[in-house]
Protein backbone atom coordinates (compact mmCIF):
# COMPACT_ATOMS: atom_id res chain seq x y z
CA UNK A 1 0.00 0.00 0.00
CA UNK A 2 2.73 2.20 0.85
CA UNK A 3 4.87 1.64 -2.35
CA UNK A 4 1.47 2.53 -4.23
CA UNK A 5 1.05 5.44 -2.71
CA UNK A 6 4.33 6.65 -3.19
CA UNK A 7 4.15 5.77 -7.14
CA UNK A 8 0.97 8.03 -7.36
CA UNK A 9 2.65 10.62 -5.10
CA UNK A 10 5.46 10.83 -8.02
CA UNK A 11 3.00 10.83 -11.09
CA UNK A 12 1.20 13.55 -9.69
CA UNK A 13 4.82 15.09 -8.64
CA UNK A 14 5.65 14.64 -12.23
CA UNK A 15 1.99 15.76 -13.70
CA UNK A 16 2.65 19.60 -11.11
CA UNK A 17 5.92 19.66 -12.65
CA UNK A 18 4.98 19.59 -16.61
CA UNK A 19 2.52 21.75 -16.04
CA UNK A 20 4.60 24.57 -14.02
CA UNK A 21 7.30 23.80 -17.06
CA UNK A 22 4.70 24.31 -19.60
CA UNK A 23 3.40 27.61 -18.23
CA UNK A 24 7.13 29.15 -17.62
CA UNK A 25 8.34 27.98 -21.23
CA UNK A 26 4.90 30.13 -22.86
CA UNK A 27 5.35 33.23 -20.34
CA UNK A 28 9.77 32.73 -21.32
CA UNK A 29 8.62 32.87 -25.54
CA UNK A 30 6.62 35.91 -24.88
CA UNK A 31 8.70 37.36 -22.94
CA UNK A 32 11.39 36.54 -25.76
CA UNK A 33 9.11 38.53 -28.20
CA UNK A 34 7.58 42.00 -26.00
CA UNK A 35 10.26 42.27 -23.57
CA UNK A 36 7.24 42.47 -20.89
CA UNK A 37 8.73 42.49 -17.50
CA UNK A 38 4.85 40.63 -15.89
CA UNK A 39 5.90 37.66 -18.33
CA UNK A 40 9.60 37.53 -17.29
CA UNK A 41 7.87 37.61 -13.25
CA UNK A 42 5.52 34.78 -14.63
CA UNK A 43 8.40 32.62 -15.96
CA UNK A 44 10.98 32.61 -13.30
CA UNK A 45 8.11 32.28 -10.85
CA UNK A 46 7.14 29.04 -12.47
CA UNK A 47 10.76 27.75 -13.12
CA UNK A 48 11.46 28.09 -9.47
CA UNK A 49 7.88 26.52 -8.63
CA UNK A 50 8.85 23.94 -10.91
CA UNK A 51 12.35 23.35 -9.57
CA UNK A 52 10.59 22.96 -6.01
CA UNK A 53 8.35 20.22 -7.36
CA UNK A 54 11.61 18.46 -8.67
CA UNK A 55 13.04 19.02 -5.24
CA UNK A 56 10.06 17.28 -3.65
CA UNK A 57 9.45 14.58 -5.72
CA UNK A 58 13.37 13.35 -5.42
CA UNK A 59 12.97 14.04 -1.92
CA UNK A 60 9.54 11.37 -1.80
CA UNK A 61 12.01 8.79 -3.16
CA UNK A 62 15.23 8.90 -0.95
CA UNK A 63 13.99 11.18 2.04
CA UNK A 64 16.50 13.84 1.90
CA UNK A 65 15.49 16.73 4.68
CA UNK A 66 17.72 18.82 2.36
CA UNK A 67 15.71 18.54 -0.56
CA UNK A 68 12.84 18.75 1.52
CA UNK A 69 13.63 22.09 2.52
CA UNK A 70 15.39 23.10 -0.90
CA UNK A 71 11.67 22.44 -2.95
CA UNK A 72 9.86 24.80 -0.01
CA UNK A 73 12.29 27.28 -0.29
CA UNK A 74 12.41 27.14 -3.92
CA UNK A 75 8.70 27.21 -4.27
CA UNK A 76 8.14 29.76 -1.64
CA UNK A 77 10.88 32.25 -3.88
CA UNK A 78 8.39 31.19 -7.26
CA UNK A 79 5.18 32.35 -4.84
CA UNK A 80 7.15 35.73 -4.15
CA UNK A 81 8.26 36.86 -7.31
CA UNK A 82 4.56 35.86 -8.44
CA UNK A 83 3.90 38.27 -5.85
CA UNK A 84 6.09 40.80 -6.83
CA UNK A 85 4.57 40.83 -9.86
CA UNK A 86 1.19 41.25 -8.33
CA UNK A 87 2.71 44.27 -6.68
CA UNK A 88 4.37 45.86 -9.83
CA UNK A 89 1.43 45.41 -12.36
CA UNK A 90 -2.09 45.25 -10.50
CA UNK A 91 -1.34 45.90 -7.10
CA UNK A 92 -5.37 47.11 -5.81
CA UNK A 93 -5.75 50.07 -4.02
CA UNK A 94 -6.27 47.52 -0.60
CA UNK A 95 -3.24 45.50 -1.02
CA UNK A 96 -2.89 46.02 2.76
CA UNK A 97 -5.77 44.56 3.25
CA UNK A 98 -4.97 42.10 1.51
CA UNK A 99 -2.00 41.34 2.78
CA UNK A 100 -3.27 41.84 6.47
CA UNK A 101 -5.32 39.44 5.44
CA UNK A 102 -3.30 36.82 4.42
CA UNK A 103 -1.60 37.53 7.61
CA UNK A 104 -4.44 36.99 9.37
CA UNK A 105 -5.18 33.71 7.97
CA UNK A 106 -1.28 32.83 8.35
CA UNK A 107 -1.02 30.05 10.88
CA UNK A 108 2.65 29.13 12.48
CA UNK A 109 2.13 25.71 14.10
CA UNK A 110 5.28 25.00 14.44
CA UNK A 111 9.03 26.63 14.67
CA UNK A 112 10.42 24.48 12.56
CA UNK A 113 12.48 26.01 9.54
CA UNK A 114 10.44 24.10 6.89
CA UNK A 115 7.11 25.08 8.37
CA UNK A 116 7.98 28.51 8.24
CA UNK A 117 8.86 28.73 5.03
CA UNK A 118 5.69 26.97 4.04
CA UNK A 119 3.92 29.34 6.20
CA UNK A 120 5.51 32.32 3.78
CA UNK A 121 4.09 29.97 0.56
CA UNK A 122 0.90 29.94 2.48
CA UNK A 123 0.77 33.81 3.05
CA UNK A 124 2.12 34.71 -0.09
CA UNK A 125 -0.38 32.45 -2.35
CA UNK A 126 -3.47 33.96 0.04
CA UNK A 127 -1.91 37.10 -1.16
CA UNK A 128 -1.80 35.90 -4.88
CA UNK A 129 -5.14 34.58 -4.69
CA UNK A 130 -6.87 37.90 -3.11
CA UNK A 131 -5.45 40.06 -5.88
CA UNK A 132 -6.29 37.95 -8.04
CA UNK A 133 -10.07 37.93 -7.01
CA UNK A 134 -9.78 41.79 -6.54
CA UNK A 135 -8.39 42.12 -10.17
CA UNK A 136 -11.79 39.69 -11.74
CA UNK A 137 -13.80 41.65 -9.63
CA UNK A 138 -12.63 44.76 -10.28
CA UNK A 139 -12.04 44.33 -14.42
CA UNK A 140 -15.03 42.24 -14.41
CA UNK A 141 -12.70 39.48 -16.03
CA UNK A 142 -14.36 35.96 -15.54
CA UNK A 143 -11.21 34.76 -16.92
CA UNK A 144 -8.97 35.81 -14.21
CA UNK A 145 -11.65 34.02 -11.47
CA UNK A 146 -10.65 30.62 -12.94
CA UNK A 147 -6.89 31.30 -11.88
CA UNK A 148 -7.77 32.43 -8.44
CA UNK A 149 -9.46 29.12 -7.88
CA UNK A 150 -6.32 27.55 -8.88
CA UNK A 151 -4.14 29.70 -6.66
CA UNK A 152 -6.93 28.56 -3.61
CA UNK A 153 -6.53 25.03 -4.51
CA UNK A 154 -2.60 25.52 -4.33
CA UNK A 155 -2.78 27.68 -1.00
CA UNK A 156 -5.62 24.97 0.12
CA UNK A 157 -2.82 22.04 -0.62
CA UNK A 158 -0.26 24.30 1.34
CA UNK A 159 -2.21 24.88 4.39
CA UNK A 160 -2.87 21.30 5.00
CA UNK A 161 0.52 20.35 3.86
CA UNK A 162 1.60 21.93 7.16
CA UNK A 163 -0.10 19.38 9.39
CA UNK A 164 1.15 15.89 7.05
CA UNK A 165 4.70 14.94 6.72
CA UNK A 166 4.13 11.12 6.02
CA UNK A 167 2.85 9.46 3.03
CA UNK A 168 -0.68 9.07 3.33
CA UNK A 169 -3.67 8.67 1.25
CA UNK A 170 -4.99 12.20 2.65
CA UNK A 171 -1.32 13.72 1.30
CA UNK A 172 -2.16 11.91 -1.91
CA UNK A 173 -5.54 13.52 -1.90
CA UNK A 174 -4.42 17.02 -0.89
CA UNK A 175 -1.25 16.03 -4.01
CA UNK A 176 -3.94 15.86 -6.48
CA UNK A 177 -5.91 19.07 -5.20
CA UNK A 178 -2.73 21.20 -5.77
CA UNK A 179 -2.59 19.41 -9.44
CA UNK A 180 -5.54 20.59 -10.06
CA UNK A 181 -4.68 23.69 -9.07
CA UNK A 182 -2.03 23.80 -11.21
CA UNK A 183 -4.14 22.58 -14.14
CA UNK A 184 -6.32 25.29 -13.54
CA UNK A 185 -3.58 27.81 -13.90
CA UNK A 186 -2.35 26.40 -16.89
CA UNK A 187 -6.51 26.92 -18.16
CA UNK A 188 -4.99 30.24 -20.13
CA UNK A 189 -2.68 27.93 -22.54
CA UNK A 190 -5.76 26.85 -24.35
CA UNK A 191 -5.93 30.51 -25.84
CA UNK A 192 -3.07 29.49 -27.82
CA UNK A 193 -4.19 25.75 -28.71
CA UNK A 194 -7.66 27.01 -29.59
CA UNK A 195 -6.96 30.52 -31.32
CA UNK A 196 -3.76 28.86 -33.33
CA UNK A 197 -6.21 28.30 -36.28
CA UNK A 198 -7.28 32.46 -36.36
CA UNK A 199 -3.69 33.51 -36.62
CA UNK A 200 -2.57 31.76 -39.54
CA UNK A 201 -5.91 32.26 -41.70
CA UNK B 1 -3.17 55.82 -14.71
CA UNK B 2 -1.24 53.32 -15.00
CA UNK B 3 2.08 53.26 -16.65
CA UNK B 4 2.35 51.96 -20.22
CA UNK B 5 5.26 50.38 -21.50
CA UNK B 6 6.94 50.70 -25.29
CA UNK B 7 5.66 47.97 -26.03
CA UNK B 8 1.42 48.16 -24.88
CA UNK B 9 1.71 52.03 -26.52
CA UNK B 10 3.32 50.47 -29.98
CA UNK B 11 0.30 47.76 -29.52
CA UNK B 12 -2.16 50.67 -28.94
CA UNK B 13 -0.86 52.45 -32.24
CA UNK B 14 -1.34 48.50 -33.65
CA UNK B 15 -4.85 48.66 -32.79
CA UNK B 16 -6.09 52.16 -33.34
CA UNK B 17 -4.53 51.54 -37.08
CA UNK B 18 -5.90 48.11 -37.58
CA UNK B 19 -9.82 50.07 -36.25
CA UNK B 20 -9.35 52.48 -39.07
CA UNK B 21 -8.62 49.58 -41.78
CA UNK B 22 -12.24 49.64 -42.84
CA UNK B 23 -12.00 52.81 -44.21
CA UNK B 24 -8.50 52.31 -46.22
CA UNK B 25 -6.37 53.29 -43.07
CA UNK B 26 -5.44 55.40 -40.17
CA UNK B 27 -4.50 58.92 -40.37
CA UNK B 28 -2.54 60.83 -37.83
CA UNK B 29 -4.82 63.09 -36.05
CA UNK B 30 -6.86 59.54 -35.08
CA UNK B 31 -4.03 57.83 -33.98
CA UNK B 32 -2.47 60.48 -31.83
CA UNK B 33 -6.40 60.39 -30.27
CA UNK B 34 -6.88 56.82 -30.00
CA UNK B 35 -3.08 55.90 -28.75
CA UNK B 36 -3.07 58.88 -27.11
CA UNK B 37 0.80 59.99 -27.21
CA UNK B 38 2.49 63.23 -27.67
CA UNK B 39 3.59 64.12 -32.22
CA UNK B 40 7.09 63.16 -30.89
CA UNK B 41 6.80 59.97 -29.42
CA UNK B 42 4.23 59.12 -32.34
CA UNK B 43 6.60 59.96 -35.09
CA UNK B 44 9.91 57.76 -33.46
CA UNK B 45 7.28 54.94 -32.92
CA UNK B 46 6.04 54.79 -36.09
CA UNK B 47 9.47 55.23 -38.33
CA UNK B 48 10.63 52.17 -35.98
CA UNK B 49 7.62 50.05 -36.57
CA UNK B 50 7.67 50.61 -40.21
CA UNK B 51 11.27 49.85 -40.19
CA UNK B 52 10.32 46.73 -38.62
CA UNK B 53 7.32 46.14 -41.23
CA UNK B 54 4.63 46.43 -38.45
CA UNK B 55 2.82 49.63 -40.86
CA UNK B 56 3.04 50.85 -43.99
CA UNK B 57 2.91 54.31 -44.94
CA UNK B 58 1.04 55.58 -47.57
CA UNK B 59 1.57 58.87 -48.71
CA UNK B 60 -1.53 61.33 -49.50
CA UNK B 61 -2.27 64.59 -51.13
CA UNK B 62 -3.19 65.96 -47.28
CA UNK B 63 -1.01 63.75 -44.91
CA UNK B 64 -0.17 60.21 -44.76
CA UNK B 65 -2.23 57.22 -44.26
CA UNK B 66 -1.35 54.40 -42.16
CA UNK B 67 -1.94 50.41 -43.04
CA UNK B 68 -1.63 47.50 -41.08
CA UNK B 69 0.90 44.84 -42.56
CA UNK B 70 0.37 41.06 -42.21
CA UNK B 71 3.39 41.17 -40.46
CA UNK B 72 1.36 43.63 -37.76
CA UNK B 73 -1.71 41.84 -37.94
CA UNK B 74 0.06 38.85 -36.40
CA UNK B 75 2.04 41.43 -34.31
CA UNK B 76 -1.43 42.13 -32.60
CA UNK B 77 -2.73 38.79 -32.84
CA UNK B 78 -0.06 37.64 -30.55
CA UNK B 79 0.09 40.41 -28.28
CA UNK B 80 -3.63 39.95 -27.25
CA UNK B 81 -3.29 36.08 -26.72
CA UNK B 82 -0.14 36.96 -24.39
CA UNK B 83 -2.04 39.76 -23.04
CA UNK B 84 -5.16 37.72 -22.15
CA UNK B 85 -2.64 34.81 -21.03
CA UNK B 86 -1.58 37.24 -18.15
CA UNK B 87 -4.56 38.84 -17.72
CA UNK B 88 -5.96 35.44 -16.59
CA UNK B 89 -3.42 35.26 -14.04
CA UNK B 90 -5.03 38.87 -12.16
CA UNK B 91 -1.66 40.29 -14.43
CA UNK B 92 -1.09 43.45 -17.08
CA UNK B 93 1.33 42.82 -19.22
Amino acid sequence: MSSFLAIISIILFIAQLLVSLLIAIVSLTGYTSYRSRTLLYLSISFFLIALGVSAQSIYAINGSVFLQLLGAVSETAGYLILAISHVYTVRSNIMTSSLALSFALIVFNSSLVYTVVKSISLLLLLYISVETVIFAVQNRSKAALIPSTGFLLLTFSTYTNLFLNTLTFNLVLIEIAKLVGFLILAAPLTIFVLRRGHTES
Amino acid sequence: MTYRTQIMIISDILKAVKEESPQGGARVSSLLRKANIPYNRFTDLTEKMVQNGLIEVIPQERGAIYRLTPKGEEFLESYKKFEEFVRAFGLRL
